[in-house]
């Protein structure tokens, strides 16, 4: 079976034996099929790529690029994968996100009110080793911290306090 | 305009211009055969699919260009569906929803403006973790290799989102998991959830930690109404097959022993069978039976057919599927109070929230889900021992069309509330009271609700009964987007999103997404664990 024949069981979805073949021949075909025009594959390339950064935050520097057209794609749960996969590099080592955080930021904390938190959760993370960025965003978090949704306003607050 | 000595303010609300609705007719195709829109249980990609009539039975067939053909069993009992869905309504959504639409159901929760019903009541999972090993369930918490556990100020930011929803804030939260019980702060945030003022607080549990007396006294301390207990039946190999555990029996037993004993008075509980045909299937009859045996703390029973995951082919399928037809066919033949007509779609609930919104010109919750979701009874039992259902002295069908009637009159008119509570009366009159059960005083009750429209007034119909009802969870076999649509079971999200049950669980499985955004790996989590128990 092949790379993109994977992709296309969701349900079932390898994540294991898809993550040893990456391994094992490099991330170029992950990253073309990054690029689908099926959005299954594009979604499924997505959730591999959100475990392969969790184990290992230094592949960022491959995928970097397609994460962030990931992060503009029309389809909702690409993004939102994407997104995870940003927020799983950031928990852990925030200094890798580089230039991703800013573009990151500003598509993000003017969406839907989930977007508006994923942002805020970015801004917590990178807060200490990006104080850039964080100053950049502070009159938009303050305002988020008066947001309709109690659980951006909870999110804004608590990255305004730390 | 400020007021002189002796004025006296107007009440606005005296007076009113009666608008207000929370239902609205259906735009569901009812007939058969039918188009709708699924998913493919191999990609998830969103598929044509018919829903049509064989063999006295509904089916629902699909086609993905990529996976194949998929048929299944979409409900046991043609009959029951097309009764069913003469009382179909559509809610009147969120007005205040969280996301917008992009691509298509059920793909942009949550919730968006394509939903019909408003959340009836909202799931919150607390914590992946759990006691148990369960292989049939859904978060399937330990053997996923990450911890999802959120801490108290998280969940109360969630409470106060589903207070501020519009235009009617669930009145029903059940915490959820993995076993909400182990989470450590469970007890804080159900009295959070007390002071925010919900007015049914519940736990989904396998009640493991509630076989301890001095906890379930802590829960009704901290402000719980009701226990969601899993319970399959009285054969303990089902436990042992089904939950991984032996003597699981004993322990719910005890665990319903603990629910009567604590004080001030017994807490509701509600006995929660997952059916398998095959399995526990013949034990419907006698779970009712032990409900009415003990009233005086069980006050429903809520059977949930199985929702089927994995790659399991047609016949597998069909050796397991149970469909809520099936049940209500099965608690016929296993009792001998019941009959098929006894059983209702949940949306007929919907018009009496309709009318006690109208009469007091305030929103009320409506249970606007598909009439294929679910199913539900009442049973009243007396003293010498007779049990009888609520269709026998209701005109439900009566009482159903005259709601809606009278909600139509009172509305986009000025009527004074007391004229619009005497119009509402119209309706006691769908209630026989010389058939009804001695000492059951149903128009009065009815008529408590209708003035009062508090949980309280609910509360006095409750605990003389006991519900039937039933919950038949999607699977991806078969999935019907229009279904979705109209869910009235929700999840509250950590990051401020509401997600029907089939869509979170099923479909594009938010569940996965969720827990991962908000996850950490097992090894991790233990050593944070350990050092917090270490006090460092």
């Amino acid at each position: 079976m092949s790379l993109r024949e994977k992709m296309l069981e969701t349900e079932n979805l390898d994540v294991e034996g898809i993550i040893s073949q990456v391994e094992k021949d490099g991330m170029e075909d992950l990253i073309n099929l990054g690029r689908d025009k099926d959005f299954r594959i594009r979604w499924n390339c997505a959730r591999i790529i959100s475990y392969i950064l969790e184990r290992d935050p230094e592949k960022i520097k491959e995928l970097k690029n397609l994460l962030m057209e990931m992060l503009s794609d029309h389809h909702r749960l690409v993004r939102n994968w994407a997104s995870i996969s940003v927020l799983k590099v950031a928990r852990k080592r925030p200094e890798l996100l580089g230039e991703i955080a800013e573009p990151y930021l500003e598509r993000f904390i003017g969406g839907d009110d989930y977007e508006k938190f994923d942002s805020l959760k970015l801004l917590e993370y990178i807060k200490r080793n990006n104080p850039k960025v964080f100053e950049k965003f502070k009159d938009r978090i303050v305002e988020l911290s008066k947001d309709d949704n109690p659980v951006v306003r909870y999110q804004a607050k608590r990255v305004l306090e730390e | 305009m400020r007021l002189g000595v002796g004025e006296v303010k107007k009440k606005p609300l005296e007076v009113l211009e009666r608008k207000l609705s929370v239902v609205q007719p259906t735009n569901l195709d009812t007939s058969l055969p039918r188009r709708t829109l699924s998913l493919c249980p191999e990609c998830r990609r969103l598929i044509p699919a018919e829903i049509y009539q064989e063999d006295e039975k509904v089916f629902i067939s699909k086609r993905c260009p990529d996976h194949g053909e998929f048929r299944d069993l979409y409900y046991g009992d043609l009959e029951t569906f097309e009764r069913f869905h003469e009382f179909a309504l559509d809610g009147v959504g969120v007005e205040n929803p969280h996301t917008t639409i992009r691509n298509s159901c059920p793909y942009d929760c949550g919730l968006c403006e394509q939903h019909y019903s408003h959340p009836g009541i909202v799931n919150i999972d607390i914590t992946n973790r759990c006691n148990l090993r369960c292989p049939i369930c859904f978060a399937n918490a330990n053997a996923l290799g990450y911890v999802f556990e959120l801490d108290y100020e998280h969940v109360a930011a969630m409470l106060e989102l589903l207070k501020e929803l519009r235009p009617v804030s669930p009145p029903a939260i059940q915490f959820s998991g993995g076993e909400p019980t182990i989470h450590r702060d469970f007890l804080k945030m159900i009295r959070k959830a007390r002071e925010l003022g919900f007015p049914q607080i519940q736990v989904a549990t396998n009640g493991v930690k509630l076989a301890d007396f001095q906890f379930t006294q802590a829960l009704v301390d901290a402000g719980l109404h009701t226990v969601y207990l899993q319970f399959d039946g009285f054969k303990e190999e089902v436990y042992e097959t089904a939950r991984g555990m032996r003597n699981l029996l004993e322990v719910k037993m005890r665990v319903i022993e603990n629910c009567r004993r604590v004080k001030p008075e017994p807490l509701s509980t509600v006995l929660v069978p997952t059916v398998l045909k095959g399995v526990n299937d013949d034990e419907v009859g006698e779970i009712v039976n032990f409900g009415l045996e003990n009233l005086d703390v069980i006050r429903a029973v809520n059977f949930q057919p199985v929702s089927l995951s994995g790659r399991i082919g047609y016949d597998e399928r069909m050796k397991f599927r149970y469909t809520i037809g099936d049940l209500i066919r099965d608690l016929v033949d296993q009792t001998d109070y019941l009959e098929k007509e006894d059983f209702y779609p949940v949306p007929v609930a919907a018009a009496i929230s309709e009318l006690v919104s109208a009469v007091h010109g305030e929103e009320k919750v409506a249970f606007t889900c598909h009439p294929a979701c679910g199913a539900a009874t009442y049973l009243f039992k007396t003293d010498d021992g007779r049990v009888t259902p609520i269709t026998r002295f209701v005109d439900v069908e009566g009482l159903y069309e005259k709601s809606l009637e009278i909600s139509q009159n009172i509305k986009g008119k000025r009527f004074g509330r007391i004229r619009a509570l005497v119009k509402s009366f119209d309706i006691l009159r769908y209630i026989d009271q010389d058939k009804a059960p001695k000492g059951l005083n149903l128009r009065g009750i009815l008529k408590a609700i209708l003035l009062k429209a508090t949980k309280r007034s609910l509360a006095d119909f409750h605990w003389k009964t006991l519900f039937i009802g039933t919950m038949h969870f999607m699977d991806l076999y078969n999935y019907d987007v229009e279904r979705v649509k109209r869910c009235v079971v929700h999840y509250v999200t950590p990051d401020g999103r509401l997600i029907p049950f089939c869509a979170y669980n099923t479909g594009p499985t938010y569940r996965e997404e969720v827990e991962r955004k908000f996850s950490i790996p097992l090894e991790e989590w233990k050593n944070v664990a350990e050092r917090e128990n270490a006090g460092d």
